[in-house]
C-alpha cells in the first residue's frame, strides 16, 4: 500500500481540519471586528430628555447647538461625524423649516453647498423630513497643505412636543455609503 | 492483499521496503526524505544578507545621487525594488540548489501562485471585506487579536494553500526540507505582491524608507511561510498528528500577527516635542531577527528529525 489506511485517513482530516481552523479565526475576527466598529455606550442628555446609544471610540463633544457632536478619529480624511440638535418649534408648524435655518447657517460657513433632496422618511414608526446635501471642505489655513475634501450630509427633523430634534450625518464623499449604517444605528436607538 | 508501493514516486516495492510515518518508501525516496541539503539554508541565510546588502546599496545610492523621481517613473523604480527583493532569494538558491536541483519551473509556479492568492484572496479579503485598517488601530489588544486571527490566518492560509494544494502530492515534494523550500518562495510571492500593491496605491515609494518596507515584508512574510512549510513538510513523510499541521498554520498566523503589531509600534514612534513620524529601521531589525532565528530553528529541528530517522536505521531497520 502507498500509505496506511490509518494515516491515509489522518491525512484527510488534517486538511479538513485547517480550513476549520482558519473558517473559526475568520468568523472570531468577523466578531472582533463588529465589536471594535460598532459597538456603542449609553447617551443621555438629562436637560433635552434625549436618550440614546454612541459609538465607543468616537470623539465626544456637548453642548448647547449641536447638543452631542460625536466624530470618528479613524474614517478617513474627513472624520464622520454624527450631531444632535433640539430646537423650539410649534406644534403646527411644519419640521422642514427647522432643516431650513440649517441650510442658511451652513451655506454661511462652508464651500459650495448645495442642497440635493428633501422628503418624507419613517424612523420607528414616525413620520420624519429627511434632506440630503454637500459642501466641500476646503482648509483656509495659510500654513495647512490640504486637498478640498467634497463632503455628503443627512439631516432629518423628527417632531418632538414643541420641538424638532435634528440629526445630523455628515461623511466624505468616499467613505458616506460605508458609515452610513453608524447614522441609522444611532437615529434608531434615540429616545425622547 | 495491497501491493506495496513508494508513497513519493508510486513505483511498486518489496514487501520489507522501508516505511516512515505509516508510509512505505522505495530507497531512492527514503534516501531523499532524510536529506539535509545545506545549500537551502546556505541560501535562506544568502537571503537575509542579501537583503541587508540591498538595502544597503539602495540607502547608498540615494544618498549619494539624490534622485528625484516623481509619477510613473518611480513607481516603475518601486516595482522594480520588489521584484529584485524577491529576485534575490530566488538567484541564491538556484545557486545553491546546482547538486539536487528543485524544479525551477515548480519554485517559480509556487511563487507565482503566492503572488496571485495575494491579489486575488488576500488583498481584496482584508481591505475590502474585513477593512483591517479601519478597525486595528483602534485598541492595542483588539489590534493585536485581530492581526492574528484576521490577518494572519489569511496570509499564512493562503501561502499553506499555495503549496499543499499544487506541489505538495507531486513526486518532486520528497524531502523534508521541501516544504521550506516552496513556503519560502509561496513567501515572496505573496510579499511581492503586498509591495507592488502598497507602492502602486501609494502612487510610489520613497525610495529609503520605501526598500526598508519592501525587504521587512519579503523577510517576515517568507520567514512566516516557511515555518507552514516546515509542518507540511514534516506531514507528508512522519507520522505526525490530526492537529499538526492546524497548529503549523496557527503558530505561524501567531507569529504573522504579533509581527504585524510589533511592526507598527516600533516603527511609529510616540509624537513628542521633536516630533513623531515614520522610523523603519526598527522594523528591519526585527526582520532580519525573526527571519534568522525562523530559519535556524527550523534548520535544527530538520536536522534533528534527519538524523533521528537515521539513527533508527542504524539501530533497527529504520522503520516507523
Amino acid at each position: 500500500m502507498t500509505v496506511s489506511p490509518k494515516t491515509s485517513r489522518r491525512d484527510r482530516w488534517a486538511d479538513w481540519a485547517v480550513i476549520a481552523l482558519v473558517v473559526v479565526a475568520l468568523l472570531m475576527g468577523l466578531w472582533l471586528r463588529r465589536s471594535t466598529l460598532y459597538r456603542t455606550e449609553d447617551f443621555t442628555w438629562g436637560d433635552a430628555g434625549i436618550a440614546g446609544r454612541v459609538f465607543a471610540g468616537w470623539v465626544r463633544q456637548t453642548g448647547t447647538d449641536p447638543l452631542l457632536s460625536a466624530r470618528n478619529p479613524l474614517s478617513g480624511s474627513f472624520n464622520t461625524v454624527l450631531e444632535l440638535r433640539s430646537r423650539a418649534l410649534a406644534a403646527e408648524a411644519d419640521p422642514t423649516l427647522a432643516l431650513d435655518a440649517l441650510t442658511l447657517e451652513r451655506a454661511a460657513t462652508v464651500d459650495a453647498y448645495k442642497t440635493l433632496s428633501t422628503a418624507e422618511v419613517v424612523v420607528r414608526g414616525e413620520t420624519a423630513v429627511q434632506r440630503t446635501f454637500t459642501y466641500v471642505l476646503v482648509d483656509h489655513h495659510p500654513y495647512v497643505d490640504r486637498l478640498p475634501e467634497v463632503v455628503r450630509g443627512v439631516d432629518v427633523a423628527l417632531r418632538d412636543e414643541g420641538r424638532v430634534i435634528v440629526v445630523t450625518y455628515l461623511a466624505g464623499s468616499e467613505t458616506f455609503d460605508a458609515d452610513y449604517r453608524y447614522f441609522r444605528t444611532f437615529i434608531e436607538s434615540l429616545r425622547y | 492483499m495491497d501491493k506495496n508501493i513508494c508513497c513519493v514516486c508510486h513505483q511498486p516495492v518489496d514487501a520489507d521496503a522501508k516505511q516512515l510515518g505509516g508510509r512505505t518508501y522505495c530507497e531512492r525516496h527514503y534516501a531523499k526524505v532524510i536529506q539535509d541539503r545545506p545549500g537551502v539554508w546556505r541560501a535562506g541565510l544568502g537571503m537575509i544578507v542579501g537583503q541587508l546588502a540591498f538595502v544597503l546599496l539602495v540607502e547608498i545610492l540615494v544618498g549619494l545621487f539624490k534622485p528625484t523621481l516623481a509619477g510613473g517613473v518611480l513607481v516603475a523604480v518601486g516595482v522594480g525594488l520588489a521584484l529584485i527583493s524577491a529576485l534575490i532569494w530566488l538567484a541564491f538558491f538556484y545557486r545553491q540548489d546546482r547538486l539536487e536541483p528543485e524544479p525551477k519551473g515548480y519554485v517559480l509556479s509556487v511563487f507565482i501562485l503566492g503572488a496571485l492568492l495575494a491579489q486575488a484572496v488576500g488583498i481584496p479579503l482584508l481591505d475590502r471585506v474585513f477593512e483591517v485598517q479601519r478597525w486595528l488601530p483602534r485598541s492595542p489588544l483588539g489590534g493585536l487579536l485581530g492581526a492574528i486571527l484576521v490577518i494572519g490566518f489569511v496570509q499564512e492560509f493562503l501561502k499553506y494553500a499555495a503549496v499543499r494544494y499544487s506541489v505538495f502530492p507531486l513526486p518532486e515534494f520528497d524531502e523534508r526540507v521541501d516544504g521550506v523550500i516552496y513556503g519560502t518562495a509561496s513567501g515572496l510571492g505573496y510579499a511581492t505582491m503586498l509591495n507592488i500593491n502598497d507602492i502602486i496605491a501609494d502612487g510610489g515609494v520613497h525610495l529609503q524608507a520605501g526598500v526598508i518596507r519592501i525587504v521587512v515584508t519579503a523577510l517576515a512574510q517568507a520567514s512566516f511561510a516557511g515555518l507552514t512549510g516546515y509542518f507540511l513538510g514534516r506531514a507528508k513523510f512522519e507520522d505526525e498528528p490530526v492537529w499538526w499541521l492546524p497548529g503549523g498554520v496557527a503558530l505561524a498566523a501567531l507569529l504573522n500577527g504579533v509581527f504585524t503589531t510589533l511592526r507598527g509600534e516600533l516603527t511609529t514612534p510616540a509624537l513628542d516635542l521633536a516630533g513623531g513620524g515614520f522610523n523603519p529601521w526598527p522594523g528591519l531589525l526585527l526582520a532580519t531577527v525573526v527571519a534568522a532565528a525562523t530559519f535556524g530553528v527550523l534548520f535544527y529541528l530538520i536536522r534533528r528529525a534527519n538524523k533521528i530517522t537515521l539513527s533508527g536505521v542504524d539501530a533497527g531497520g529504520g522503520v516507523e
